[in-house]
């Protein structure tokens, strides 16, 4: 994913972001396996369940939910996990950009997507 | 505008074993395009990959790795964009979500694997294979009037 001629050992935009997306995509992975192996220790899995069960986007319901163990809030967090892991890779290449590399012009760029994908995740529609 | 906003780059091939170096054109035609992407891919659903790949191959002139690997990097950042809406109308279904995104996950581990080893010419044959199936299958589907 990186550039085979690193010329220092620091963080590096491309690095950063590949670390940050391959540590989300990795444990969101991680936490909805354990959410389906939960399922299945309850023995509420069903064909049924899978086509009409939909996504409670409700942050209090899912705390909750885990809480009780119920897989599918379990899932819904790794759902959650998933969805924001390529925020906070724009988040950490803006922050990069604009504290490590000084450079102003995709420091913005950059924030601007971030604030774009947080405004279509958060409230468009 | 390219050399402003610093696009021309290189990229090291290891099925060639050197450094190839390419210059990005076409910069306001690819904007048109890309609006176009997100329309669609929200529409859709599909991801506007595909489109996204045709503008940085047609009008930008990237070599089709940086192509792909730049559409790729850039889907997840739009989609979760996108995801949003869906999530919260409830559309999403995480039972099914749980075996789609994990085998999509390690097909895609797999896939970028190959794909360094593969040469631009072969990936871009790929693309335009399964660009002709899913636009056949949607085809289909829309004059058969599936769903």
């Amino acid at each position: 994913v990186t550039s085979p001629i690193s010329p220092s050992r620091r963080p590096t935009v491309s690095s950063v972001s590949a670390w940050v997306l391959r540590g989300g995509v990795v444990s969101s992975s991680l936490v909805m396996l354990v959410g389906i192996m939960f399922t299945f220790a309850h023995g509420t899995m069903s064909i049924q369940r899978m086509k009409s069960d939909g996504f409670d986007y409700r942050p209090g319901i899912i705390i909750e939910g885990i809480r009780h163990g119920q897989g599918k809030r379990i899932i819904e967090a790794g759902i959650y996990l998933l969805v924001f892991t390529p925020i906070l890779r724009v988040f950490a290449s803006s922050v990069l950009f604009a504290f490590q590399d000084r450079d102003r012009l995709y420091a913005v760029i950059t924030f601007v997507v971030l604030l774009l994908t947080l405004a279509g995740l958060l409230w468009i529609g | 505008m390219a050399s402003y906003l610093r696009l021309n780059g290189s990229y090291f091939d290891k099925r060639l074993d050197r450094e190839i170096r390419y210059n990005v054109t076409g910069i306001p035609a690819a904007v048109g395009v890309m609006f176009a992407a997100g329309i669609i891919s929200g529409i859709l659903g599909i991801g506007a990959g595909v489109v996204k790949v045709l503008a940085h191959e047609v009008a930008m002139k990237v070599p089709t790795k940086v192509s792909t690997a730049t559409s790729n990097f850039m889907i997840g950042v739009t989609a979760a964009a996108g995801a949003g809406f869906y999530l919260r109308r409830g559309l999403v279904l995480p039972f099914v979500v749980v075996p789609v995104a994990i085998f999509v996950l390690i097909g895609a581990f797999v896939g970028t694997v190959v794909m360094e080893r593969m040469s631009n010419s072969i990936i871009r044959k790929i693309f335009a294979l399964l660009l002709a199936i899913v636009g056949m299958q949607m085809l289909i589907r829309g004059i058969l009037g599936g769903l």
